[in-house]
């Protein structure tokens, strides 16, 4: 535990991140409330793990992989419970041309049908490939592994993809998606 | 107050440049630009992309309008402070965490905390001290002293109450906060007193183990659970 002078300004955090974090978690979770219960975590998070980002990354780095690996756990909480429906993917078209095929997904809050089954690591990867544009080398850095484990992670989920949901099979097999992410 | 600075480099520095392979910023190197955190030929190369690419300007002004509408709205949030004393952080939190609840209505307050032994079988948490009241330029707020409508409020929480804190009023709760083991804690939102005629009772759902919010809201509104206290604090009116 760090000492009170070293401990992590998190308040500090929250007036220069929170937006980006708040953003993150709306565009994930489309629902207001559940995006600041998951804004509220992961600054509970950054507060009670300050000392695993002291030999880390940027703030801001830091910051997006908690919120990214909250709604991803918000995510699969709801698929967990029956109450919330889930649309099917089935019923919705494929995104056109140039649109980001999560940020239509998400849109239809189907995020959690096309990632279930999937590891997190797996699912990580997705998120950040086609929801955030990354390049599969970003994606390996900021997750810590290879950019070569991302391209087989994401051809895997593009392939089993393509069987489970023969209608999306345009997008599932092009290697490398145009990326319109969704602002914020 | 100042953000912490990595002590080794960022894995992201070594990270090439945007942009990315479909020909566009990331929404985190859009981010980044904005908080000044590329290195130089990096925020030279996303700003060189920017003036070319409608697309990411488009996203990236996105991106500060989000950020003007988070500064005026910004959602409830609860978190320590890394330091000063109790009355600058809330005079930061004041300052800076816009979170106005509307509480209790105008009037002479009169505020007590619930007697701790009101409930002979609730669940009691090991400290003993009781939840003050702090009102903006005023201090604490003693039994019987008024507040009155626009007056922002907070709560200071003694230490020994468990490791997190809700807090909420008959509406519903507002936000939580963990809660610091070695001295007390105060409320990092304020919550602000509106104009509206009722007594009003405000509600501090102590856990040794951090509660999601319908477990929270389940303590709230009577369920007796192992591992957390319920306090309740009355406001009376000015007739």
């Amino acid at each position: 535990m760090a000492s009170a002078d070293e401990r992590l300004d998190v308040a500090a955090l929250y007036r220069r991140y929170g937006d980006m974090v708040y953003g993150r978690c709306l565009s994930m979770l489309h629902n207001e409330a559940d995006a600041v219960d998951a804004m509220q975590e992961v600054f509970l998070k950054a507060h009670r793990y300050a000392d695993d980002f002291r030999g880390g990354s940027k703030p801001s780095t830091w910051l997006y992989r908690i919120a990214t690996n909250q709604c991803l756990n918000v995510i699969r909480s709801r698929k967990r419970h029956p109450e919330d429906p889930v649309e099917e993917i089935q019923d919705h078209a494929p995104p056109a041309v140039g649109d980001s095929v999560l940020t239509t997904l998400a849109q239809h809050q189907l995020v959690a049908r096309l990632l279930d089954g999937w590891d997190e690591r797996t699912q990580q990867c997705v998120v950040y490939c086609y929801m955030d544009g990354m390049t599969q080398d970003e994606v390996g850095e900021l997750l810590g592994i290879s950019g070569a484990a991302v391209r087989k992670r994401l051809a895997k989920f593009r392939v089993q993809t393509q069987a489970r949901f023969p209608d999306w099979a345009g997008w599932a097999a092009t290697p490398d998606l145009p990326d319109h992410p969704e602002a914020p | 107050m100042t953000s912490p600075s990595p002590r080794s480099p960022a894995p992201e520095a070594r990270v090439a440049p945007p942009p990315t392979q479909a020909g566009h910023l990331s929404t985190l190197t859009l981010h980044q630009l904005r908080y000044g955190e590329l290195d130089g030929p990096q925020a030279r190369a996303a700003q060189a992309h920017l003036e070319g690419c409608e697309e990411c300007r488009s996203r990236h002004q996105s991106q500060l309008a989000f950020r003007r509408a988070f500064e005026v709205k910004a959602p409830p949030l609860a978190l320590p402070q890394a330091r000063p004393s109790l009355w600058e952080r809330a005079q930061a939190w004041l300052r800076w965490a816009p979170v106005p609840v509307l509480v209790a209505a105008l009037a002479l307050v009169a505020v007590r905390v619930a007697a701790p032994d009101a409930d002979p079988d609730a669940t009691r948490l090991k400290g003993d001290g009781e939840v003050v009241v702090l009102v903006e330029d005023h201090g604490v707020l003693d039994p019987g002293e008024a507040i009155r409508p626009g007056d922002r409020i907070q709560l200071r929480i003694p230490a020994g109450l468990g490791a997190e804190a809700w807090v909420g009023d008959a509406d519903g709760l507002i936000g939580r906060f963990p809660l610091d083991p070695d001295q007390p804690t105060l409320s990092p939102f304020a919550l602000t007193v509106d104009g509206q005629a009722g007594d009003e009772e405000l509600v501090v759902v102590l856990s040794r183990e951090p509660l999601d919010r319908q477990a929270a809201q389940a303590a709230a509104s009577g369920r007796r659970m192992s591992g957390v206290e319920v306090r309740r604090i009355a406001l009376q009116k000015e007739r």
